[in-house]
């Protein structure tokens, strides 16, 4: 093997490194070579001295744990830093009126759902305690205005009976609503929360 | 069959007394620890990247023949490094004394 195509295999074994330590790396076994053959070495003697870029990656994945830590160790540039931040600021016209735009929206859907129910609510309600007044009347004037007492019963038990299903209705998609709302909300929390 | 973890440790000590002699660089070393430990260039590497890492030696690059050759220098940590482990020397013969003994009372 050639100093190329050693230095190619490692590079190729070594992806998944970050850049700049691989560069490093090779620089490295470059280095020795040169030396190994300044002392006299011909080249793929000196290559073959290096072991096989094989055993090398294993070695290097091996010491991975050391490898991090000295990564980490390394401050990141505060530069790369400070333009990430102006970058951000500079671009928060755009960015930050596109969310608060979609939180409105949202917010809007919330709203309307909750008012339907709400809605439903008020309906069966008025529905409910309407037919109640009205049927009560029916049952004081059933001796003095019969038959129209009869038909004023018999209407406000009919609203009732609407009241009655619009209740049902209004419970059944208010519970359904409020279920939907609590996994909404543990999605998002996990969304938001949830990378640690 | 010395293990992996212990000799990655003497190894440092042995780096950085091999630059108390001067600087050196990456051949030389090798052939400096070769004479007294079985090393390879790929486990040397990532010993000299840790003591970087933890500023016990440092780089720099000379102009060599056409190419720069990088050259490490111990610095005042790395000394004060060397002495804390010549100074736990006596824990460890102790410990292998201790050892040995107890496989023939």
């Amino acid at each position: 093997m050639n100093r190329t195509e050693f230095s190619s295999e490692l590079e190729a074994r070594l992806t998944g490194l970050p850049e700049e330590e691989i560069k490093r790396q090779l620089q490295y076994y470059a280095e020795l070579i040169d030396d190994r053959m300044e002392e006299g070495m011909g080249e793929e003697e000196a290559v073959a001295a290096l072991g096989a870029p094989g055993e090398i990656a294993e070695t290097v994945f091996g010491e991975l744990p050391i490898l991090a830590r000295v990564r980490a160790a390394k401050p990141r540039s505060t530069g790369r830093k400070v333009l990430n931040i102006l970058l951000l600021v500079l671009g928060s016209p755009i960015w930050l009126s596109l969310l608060v735009a979609l939180v409105a929206v949202i917010l809007a859907v919330v709203v309307s759902l909750w008012a339907a129910v709400l809605g439903l609510g008020a309906g069966a309600l008025g529905a409910g305690l309407g037919g109640l007044v009205i049927a009560a009347r029916g049952v004081v004037t059933l001796v003095s205005a019969y038959p129209v007492s009869i038909f004023v019963l018999g209407g406000g038990m009919a609203a009732v009976g609407v009241g009655i299903l619009l209740g049902f209705t209004t419970f059944y998609g208010g519970r359904a609503l409020l279920r939907l709302s609590v996994v909404c909300t543990r999605k998002l929390k996990k969304w938001i929360f949830g990378r640690r | 069959m010395l293990d992996p973890q212990m000799k990655r440790g003497f190894l440092e000590m042995c780096i950085l007394s091999a630059l108390c002699r001067g600087d050196s660089y990456g051949y030389q070393l090798v052939k400096d620890l070769s004479a007294v430990v079985e090393v390879s260039e790929s486990t040397l590497y990532p010993i000299l990247r840790r003591l970087e890492a933890a500023g016990s030696l440092l780089v720099y690059s000379v102009e060599h023949n056409g190419r720069l050759r990088k050259f490490y220098r111990i610095t005042e940590f790395g000394r004060s490094q060397l002495e804390g482990f010549l100074l736990s020397w006596n824990e460890i013969s102790g410990m292998y004394t201790f050892i040995r003994e107890g496989m023939n009372p």
